[in-house]
């Protein structure tokens, strides 16, 4: 199963009222390419995407949440893990793209390339529906009953190393991280018909 | 023979971490701002604190307890109309008040000042990367006084850490003062979209007389 495989699998299922966050690497230019509309806020923060996409969960409850993890952000900050599996927010569905690798510096293994297993670890933090996916009929299969189920989801694609996607420069994602939070934070702005940020007052 | 030595030094470990917890009760309790005769009782600093952030529109607390401004916790976790989000580590807590902002919820994030180097790195991506908002309220563990020689180091590095990454803070001493400055705090980093530290002490923590200068 590669990346490219479960971003399209996932992309059709994602609507312009569901609200999305994704982990650093490779994942920013497929989803770039596939997201609905800018539904999509791009964390810069490697280890914060669980967090930022618990954070939109408890403040947007009648929202569906995705967060597009990856394995070295989950690693990073695996105390998140046991946060979101102690508040179980029901409108949040975590996908970690789990390819074993720092696929974006060369790709150096992570400990997921060994011993480590995300999806278990996760079980055992209180996460609920808790999964590995091996192909991209397991996923599809998974995915489609959590997001549409009524409580939360923590699937763990292992998808291959080393097959980025060739995207063309033209293609890749071109927005840096301050225009992000910008077409996101209006994004919301419209969706939920709420003044977050009133722009540059001035006297 | 052998199972009764081990008994005997468990017990002999056990009286001494008894002792000794109770000389640092001793120390920290001594003079506390908080109403005798209860662990669970709220300071009242807390309880202005609480209605500063309700009357700020602060819906969100994500916060790691710890001592100084341990009835703050209790009072957030208490509250109907606080989503209160205990975290295990600071590092979750950038994060967390991010989505929250960005969903258009009023969230702020608490902890000790040490928790301060432990969240950084998260801190310093989303300010220098996104450029977001980010009000973050510790205590002042080392001001003036601190008598634990553990908690000087927080506030020797705590100082210097958020002049270097550029981080306005204040200290916060007086009650009085508690609403005002959650209130200027959450406007400054909006209008500013960077983060604002507000330092707790003095009248604002468990202790009586702490950081009073």
């Amino acid at each position: 199963m590669e990346r490219i495989e479960v971003i399209k699998s996932i992309a059709p299922c994602v609507t312009p009222e569901d609200l999305v966050t994704t982990s650093i690497g490779a994942t920013w230019d497929d989803w770039w390419n596939y997201k609905p509309a800018n539904n999509t806020f791009f964390t810069g923060t490697l280890g914060s995407v669980t967090t930022t996409a618990l954070g939109m969960a408890v403040s947007l409850p009648h929202r569906r949440i995705l967060a597009l993890e990856s394995d070295g952000s989950v690693l990073m900050n695996t105390g998140a893990m046991c946060t979101l599996g102690n508040e179980r927010p029901s409108n949040l569905t975590v996908v970690v793209m789990d390819n074993g690798i720092y696929e974006n510096i060369g790709g150096p293994p992570t400990h997921t390339s060994r011993n480590t297993d995300l999806a278990k670890m996760a079980e055992g933090a209180g996460c609920l529906n808790t999964a590995t996916a091996k192909t991209i009929e397991e996923f599809n299969e998974r995915f489609l009953t959590s997001w549409e189920g009524k409580e939360m989801a923590y699937i763990v694609a292992k998808i291959e190393p080393f097959k980025k996607h060739p995207w063309d420069w033209e293609a890749r994602k071109p927005t840096d991280g301050i225009e992000d939070k910008y077409n996101f934070l209006r994004y919301v702005e419209k969706l939920e018909g709420v003044v977050i940020h009133p722009g540059a007052l001035h006297n | 023979m052998a199972s009764d030595k081990s008994t005997d030094d468990n017990s002999a470990s056990s009286k001494a971490a008894g002792l000794s917890a109770s000389k640092e009760a001793i120390v920290e309790k001594a003079g506390s701002n908080r109403p005798s005769g209860s662990e669970q009782a709220i300071s009242p600093f807390a309880t202005v604190f609480l209605e500063g952030l309700k009357e700020a529109g602060v819906s969100i607390v994500a916060a790691l307890p710890e001592s100084l401004l341990a009835s703050i916790y209790l009072a957030c976790s208490r509250d109907n109309e606080i989503r209160y989000i205990p975290v295990s580590n600071e590092a979750e807590l950038p994060g967390i008040v991010t989505g929250a902002y960005l969903s258009g919820k009023k969230a702020v994030m608490i902890m000790e000042n040490s928790g301060l180097r432990q969240a950084l790195e998260p801190i310093v991506r989303s300010t220098y990367c996104h450029s977001l908002p980010m009000v973050m309220i510790m205590c002042y563990r080392g001001d003036l006084g601190e008598q634990n020689w553990w908690g000087h180091n927080h506030a020797q590095t705590m100082e210097p850490i958020l002049d270097a990454v550029r981080i306005p803070w204040r200290a916060v001493r007086k009650i009085d003062d508690i609403k005002s400055s959650i209130k200027k705090a959450i406007d400054h980093s909006n209008s500013s979209q960077w983060p604002v530290a507000l330092v707790m002490s003095g009248e604002c923590v468990e202790i009586t007389g702490y950081g009073k200068n």
